[in-house]
C-alpha cells in the first residue's frame, strides 16, 4: 500500500510540469488524503487517518490533506506545499477549496497551505490555533498524533465556519503582548523626553576631558597597531513560525498559510 | 643561555603552549590559538605602556609690590567666611558665594599676585541678558522665577584658577570588537572579532584650568569652560576696578590631582579617536609621561548670581568672557508633569490606534 502511495506521489510530482492546473479543475480531491512518502506511519494508521480526512471532505466540502516527505521539493516548505496542492490535484470543487499540511523530515519543517474558501475557514488566527495543537506532536516525532490532532482541530474549525462564524480569536499571548506594548512604549517615550528636558535644568556639570586645551598641531601618533586576537561565532535559531499570509504560488494561484520548523 | 620567553593568553591569562603541528601557541584553558608574531606585538605594546609619570614644576608664588596694592581692600563675609579682594571704592555689596549683604571691609593682606587675568568682556547688563536668554531655554522653569527683581544682585568676581601646561608622551592600549551578522534559512549568525589595539604618541596641553577656590563650586567652574586665552593679560590691579577678586585657598599642589585626571582622560579620548571601525572600544592601559609641566596662577571672570526661591538658594555662574550660563534651575513640578502626561497621552492614543488596527 505504502509503495503504491509513494508511486502516486512521484507521479504527482513528475506531472507538476506536464499537466496544466486546469486538468485538476472540478476535482473532488485526491483519493488519498494522507500521503506518506517516508513510511513513517503504520499502514493501519495511514488507513485510519485517510478515512477520517476523507469523511471531513465529504461532510464539509473541504479537502483536508497531509503529505509527509523526506525532503523539500522546492526551496521552502511553503513553495513545496503550494506546488503539491496546485499540481497534485488537491482541493475540493470548482474553487479547489482545501488545506494541505506538508511535513518535511529533512529539514524538519511544516507548512499549512490553504486555498479557496479554506483561506477564510483557516484564517491567520485559525492557523495559529491549529499550529499550537499540532506542532507539539511533531516535535515529539508523534506523526500519527499530529495528523489525528490536525484532523480533529480542522473539524472543530470547519464546524465553527459551518455555523457562520469562523474561528478568529487572537492568541491570548498576542493580545497580552500588544496591550503591554501599547502601555509601555508611550510611557518610555514620555519618560525619556521628560528626562531629556530635565537634564537642561542642570547645566553645572563637571568636565571630564580637556580636549579644548590640546595645543594645535601637538597631537601625533608615533606607533600604532591593531592586533587581531580571536573570533567567536554564535548562532540562534530563527523564529519557528512563518506566517505566509496571503501569497501567490508558482502556478499563479492565491494561497494562505502558515509554517515553521519543529 | 637566554631565558625562555613564555606568553600568556591575551583572552584568559592562562599560560600558552606551543603546538608543533599547528605552528602556533595554543591556550588549553579557552581553546584559542595565536601566531607567535601576534603575541610578540601584544607583548611589545604592553611593555611600551609605562607607569604614568606626571612631573609638574614647583609653583613659586609671587608677592604684590607695595605700590601695587594701593587702593585695594580686603572684604570678609561673616556668613560663609569668604575672603575677597576689591578696590577701595567698592560700595556696599553682597557676598558672591552666599548672598550675605553684610560683608566687612578689612585690611588687604595675604593675597598673592596672579600671573595673568582675563578681563570681563560682558558687563552686568549683558550678563543679565545672557541669563534671561538661558532661562528661556530652561523648559520647566517656574514663571515667578523669571521675576527681574530676583536677579538684580549679581556680582562680578575674578575667580582664582591654576593653569596647567604640559607636553606628554603617551602609550594607550584598548580592547575593541568588530561584529558581523548574517543569516541563512534556519539560523541568525553573529561573529565577534576581538582586537588588541595600541597607540603611542605625543600630545600637548595648554591652560587646563583647575578651580583654586574652595568657595566656588568645581562643577560650576568647569562647566563655565572654555575661556579664550588669547584675551589673557598680565595682571594689573586696574582690572579689579568695579569687581571682586577671590583669592586662592586651594594650593597648586592640591589642584595637581584634578589636572592629572583631566590630562589622562583627554589623552585616552584623543588617542581613542584614532581607533576607527570598531565598537566597544575599552581603554585597558594608559601611560602618560611628561616632565617640567608648567603651573600658573590666573584670575578668570565670572558673574555670580544667587536667587532665593521658595526658601532655597539657586546658584548660577556666567562666564564673564563668553556669556555661557551654568547653574541648577528650580523645576516647576506642574509644568514637568503636564509635559509628561501630554507626551504620554499623545503616544498612548497613537499606540492604541496601531494596537487596535493590529488586533482587529
Amino acid at each position: 500500500m505504502k509503495k503504491i502511495v509513494s508511486r502516486i506521489m512521484l507521479f504527482i510530482l513528475c506531472s507538476c510540469f506536464i499537466f496544466p492546473i486546469t486538468s485538476f479543475a472540478n476535482s473532488t480531491g485526491s483519493e488519498f488524503a494522507v500521503v506518506d512518502e517516508t513510511d513513517i506511519l503504520l499502514e493501519s494508521e495511514l488507513n485510519e487517518l485517510n478515512n477520517i480526512l476523507l469523511s471531513l471532505r465529504k461532510k464539509y466540502s473541504q479537502d483536508i490533506s497531509v503529505v509527509i516527505a523526506n525532503e523539500l521539493y522546492r526551496e521552502t516548505a511553503m513553495e513545496s506545499a503550494d506546488d503539491i496542492f496546485d499540481y497534485g490535484g488537491y482541493g475540493y470543487g470548482e474553487n479547489s477549496d482545501g488545506m494541505l499540511l506538508y511535513i518535511c523530515l529533512y529539514p524538519r519543517e511544516y507548512y499549512f497551505s490553504t486555498h479557496g474558501s479554506a483561506m477564510k475557514v483557516f484564517n491567520r488566527n485559525g492557523l495559529v490555533y491549529l499550529e499550537e495543537k499540532v506542532v507539539p506532536y511533531l516535535i515529539d516525532d508523534d506523526y500519527y498524533g499530529a495528523i489525528k490532532t490536525y484532523a480533529d482541530t480542522s473539524e472543530e474549525l470547519l464546524e465553527m465556519a459551518a455555523g457562520g462564524t469562523p474561528y478568529n480569536n487572537r492568541p491570548i499571548k498576542d493580545i497580552l503582548i500588544v496591550i503591554s506594548l501599547v502601555i509601555l512604549i508611550p510611557f518610555v517615550i514620555a519618560f525619556s523626553l521628560t528626562f531629556r528636558k530635565l537634564k537642561k535644568m542642570k547645566t553645572a556639570n563637571k568636565q571630564e576631558y580637556a580636549s579644548n586645551y590640546i595645543k594645535q598641531g601637538s597631537f601625533n601618533i608615533t606607533r600604532q597597531g591593531d592586533v587581531f586576537l580571536y573570533s567567536t561565532t554564535t548562532r540562534t535559531l530563527k523564529s519557528k513560525s512563518i506566517s505566509g499570509g496571503s501569497h501567490t504560488s508558482s502556478s499563479g494561484r492565491t494561497h494562505g498559510g502558515r509554517g515553521g520548523s519543529f | 643561555m637566554d631565558n625562555i620567553q613564555s606568553y600568556k593568553c591575551p583572552c584568559c591569562g592562562a599560560a600558552l603552549e606551543f603546538s608543533p603541528s599547528l605552528g602556533k601557541l595554543g591556550c588549553e584553558s579557552c581553546g584559542n590559538e595565536f601566531e607567535l608574531d601576534v603575541l610578540k606585538q601584544i607583548k611589545d605594546a604592553q611593555d611600551g605602556v609605562h607607569e604614568s609619570n606626571y612631573d609638574w614644576e614647583h609653583y613659586e608664588p609671587r608677592e604684590f609690590g607695595n605700590q601695587e596694592t594701593k587702593g585695594i581692600s580686603g572684604y570678609t563675609c561673616p556668613s560663609c567666611g569668604a575672603e575677597i579682594t576689591g578696590d577701595d571704592t567698592l560700595s556696599a555689596t553682597v557676598c558672591p558665594y552666599c548672598s550675605n549683604a553684610t560683608i566687612i571691609k578689612s585690611q588687604f593682606e595675604g593675597t598673592l599676585k596672579p600671573d595673568f587675568v582675563i578681563p570681563f568682556k560682558k558687563d552686568k547688563k549683558m550678563a543679565m541678558e545672557e541669563f534671561e536668554k538661558a532661562c528661556k531655554k530652561a523648559p520647566f522653569l517656574p514663571d515667578e522665577f523669571k521675576d527681574k527683581k530676583r536677579i538684580s544682585e549679581m556680582s562680578g568676581v575674578y575667580v582664582p584658577f591654576w593653569m596647567f601646561d604640559c607636553d606628554c608622551t603617551a602609550d594607550v592600549t584598548y580592547n575593541a570588537q568588530r561584529i558581523f551578522r548574517w543569516s541563512d534559512s534556519n539560523y541568525d549568525y553573529t561573529r565577534t572579532d576581538f582586537f588588541h589595539i595600541f597607540r603611542s604618541g605625543n600630545v600637548g596641553y595648554e591652560n587646563i584650568p583647575v578651580d583654586g577656590s574652595k568657595k566656588a563650586d568645581d562643577n560650576y567652574m568647569e562647566a563655565l569652560e572654555p575661556f579664550d586665552y588669547t584675551d589673557a593679560k598680565n595682571f594689573d590691579t586696574a582690572f579689579l576696578s568695579g569687581f571682586l577678586a577671590d583669592r586662592y585657598d586651594v594650593s597648586a599642589e592640591e589642584s595637581i590631582e584634578r589636572a592629572n585626571e583631566r590630562v589622562k582622560n583627554s589623552t585616552i579620548s584623543a588617542f581613542g579617536e584614532t581607533v576607527c571601525g570598531y565598537i566597544n572600544v575599552v581603554p585597558v592601559n594608559c601611560g602618560v609621561n611628561f616632565s617640567r609641566g608648567k603651573i600658573r596662577y590666573s584670575l578668570l571672570p565670572v558673574w555670580m548670581l544667587n536667587i532665593k526661591y521658595l526658601d532655597k538658594i539657586y546658584k548660577f555662574a556666567i562666564n564673564g568672557q563668553t556669556g555661557k550660563v551654568v547653574g541648577e534651575y528650580p523645576v516647576c513640578k506642574k509644568k514637568r508633569n503636564r509635559f509628561f502626561y501630554k507626551v504620554f497621552g499623545i503616544s498612548l492614543t497613537i499606540a492604541l490606534v496601531i494596537g487596535w488596527l493590529y488586533l482587529s
